[in-house]
């Protein structure tokens, strides 16, 4: 449904001026507003598995949740069974219902990712859901010896998805990215941070430009497989990585972030709307959102193939 | 300043059969209003290829070398056009789409030397010269689905 001019020009504007439309109160006033796309329907995902990778923490809680209470068997993908398996029980604890299953792989490690996707028996899965983050505090490296949150944010998911990509034949893929991707270009002559001065931050949005700028690429290659590719930002949600990596930021906006549910809410709509949404597209609080606020974060079509060969060859997808 | 335009049409036709058409640059004399000849000089048509393309643009006939980039079967075409004053992409990304295909078309431009100074002039040309690419495009992939 097209929302009517008034309403989409007010969308439009909170979006633009970040906080307006990046805290709690841009969802909670977006939802009133005309045009905003319907709820999945309780139940309209039973039957269904769904995967959320970086289940145990953060954005990831809060997508579980959801997911449960529109009746998805979650396999909750997390590096650490231990912390997962009391997530899983707070979960079980509040929803008996609930139809989770707990899966360990590490995305960060390109040899984990293959054994999981070998052992993993299920033959359709409908929804993978790569919510998995870090904000490393100093330079750090994945088992393969690349900059751990391009390792993660990239080269994991793209590579557990390309190894499933049949079972998620006419499926959907979110990638959970950040706004904070808007301040940063595309690093295509040093994706893995090796030159200037290593900042959490930076390195964390550059990742997820690279994961925006692919994200075209990548919906190309896979709607061979009718994937509905995605990636979406949750706006400002208080995650274990705000509240670790940028405590200021925290300080002064706690009051406006958005718990875990809300952050997750356009991941869950992604995975569960129908028809399926437009694949390729970049999305916000259930809606598409440009991916460059200026022309100066632009990448050249060289600079495009660069990244592009970098994260086949990196990701060993060919 | 590299002047650029990205427009996206939908056809009937295969993703298989659009990337095989975009990727033989002959082919540049159907579906680009500009192209007056376009042969293949060197290689066999894969990565490396090198094509003469003669073509019109914005009213006088300029010869550039273009070389295949990237090919990737069947979603992605690039092609970088070159001679002493300019530098040219033509990006195409195919992606399949209810049993045919939508595909996004990118022409990136930069130049250098006393053309440099044309930059201005081709980034307010280039959404005409896009939409009339587009149109032709868009008709010379929908006739080779036709029949199928």
């Amino acid at each position: 449904m097209r929302a009517p001019l008034p309403a989409r020009a007010l969308d439009v504007l909170m979006d633009r001026t970040l906080a307006p439309g990046y805290s709690r109160a841009g969802l909670a006033l977006r939802r009133r507003l005309p045009g905003w796309p319907v709820d999945p329907l309780p139940g309209s995902l039973s039957g269904r598995h769904v995967l959320v990778t970086g289940a145990s923490s953060g954005l990831g809680i809060g997508c579980v949740e959801s997911l449960v209470e529109l009746g998805a068997t979650v396999h909750m993908v997390v590096r650490d069974e231990l912390k997962g398996g009391r997530v899983l029980d707070q979960i079980h604890a509040r929803r008996p219902d609930a139809d989770l299953r707990l899966e360990r792989c590490d995305l960060a490690d390109l040899d984990d990712i293959r054994r999981f996707v070998s052992e993993m028996d299920l033959a359709e899965i409908h929804a993978l859901i790569h919510n998995a983050g870090v904000m490393p505090p100093s330079r750090a490296e994945s088992p393969q010896g690349h900059e751990l949150s391009m390792a993660v944010h990239v080269l994991g998911p793209v590579l557990m998805t390309e190894l499933l990509r049949e079972r998620l034949h006419d499926g959907r893929l979110v990638l959970v990215s950040s706004g904070g991707m808007y301040a940063q270009r595309l690093p295509a002559d040093d994706p893995e941070f090796r030159s200037g001065d290593y900042a959490p931050a930076v390195a964390y949005a550059r990742s997820k430009r690279m994961q925006v700028e692919m994200l075209p690429l990548l919906a190309d290659r896979w709607s061979l497989d009718a994937i509905t590719v995605a990636a979406m930002h949750p706006g400002w949600a208080d995650t274990p990585g705000v509240q670790e990596s940028l405590p200021r930021f925290r300080r002064l906006t706690r009051r406006i972030l958005r718990d875990e549910v809300e952050g997750a809410d356009t991941s869950v709509w992604l995975a569960a709307t129908e028809p399926a949404p437009p694949t390729g597209r970049f999305w916000h609080d259930r809606a598409v959102r440009p991916t460059h606020l200026t022309p100066s974060t632009r990448p050249s079509a060289d600079e495009v193939a660069e990244a592009w060969a970098w994260l086949r060859s990196a990701a060993g997808v060919d | 300043m590299k002047p650029s335009v990205t427009r996206t049409l939908i056809t009937s036709t295969s993703p298989e059969q659009v990337f095989a058409f975009l990727a033989d640059f002959r082919n540049a004399e159907e579906w680009d209003p500009g192209t007056k000849s376009c042969e293949l000089v060197a290689g066999d048509g894969g990565v490396g290829s090198v094509y003469r393309n003669v073509s019109a643009f914005m009213g006088r006939e300029t010869e550039i070398s273009y070389t295949t980039e990237e090919l990737e079967l069947p979603t992605r075409v690039h092609l970088v056009g070159r001679n002493e004053q300019f530098e040219g992409h033509d990006v195409f990304g195919v992606r399949a789409r209810d049993g045919g295909a939508e595909v996004t078309y990118h022409a990136e431009f930069s130049f250098s030397g006393a053309a440099r100074y044309a930059a201005p002039l081709v980034a307010a040309y280039l959404p005409f010269l896009a939409r009339s690419t587009i149109r032709q495009l868009k008709i010379s992939l929908d006739s080779l689905g036709v029949g199928q």
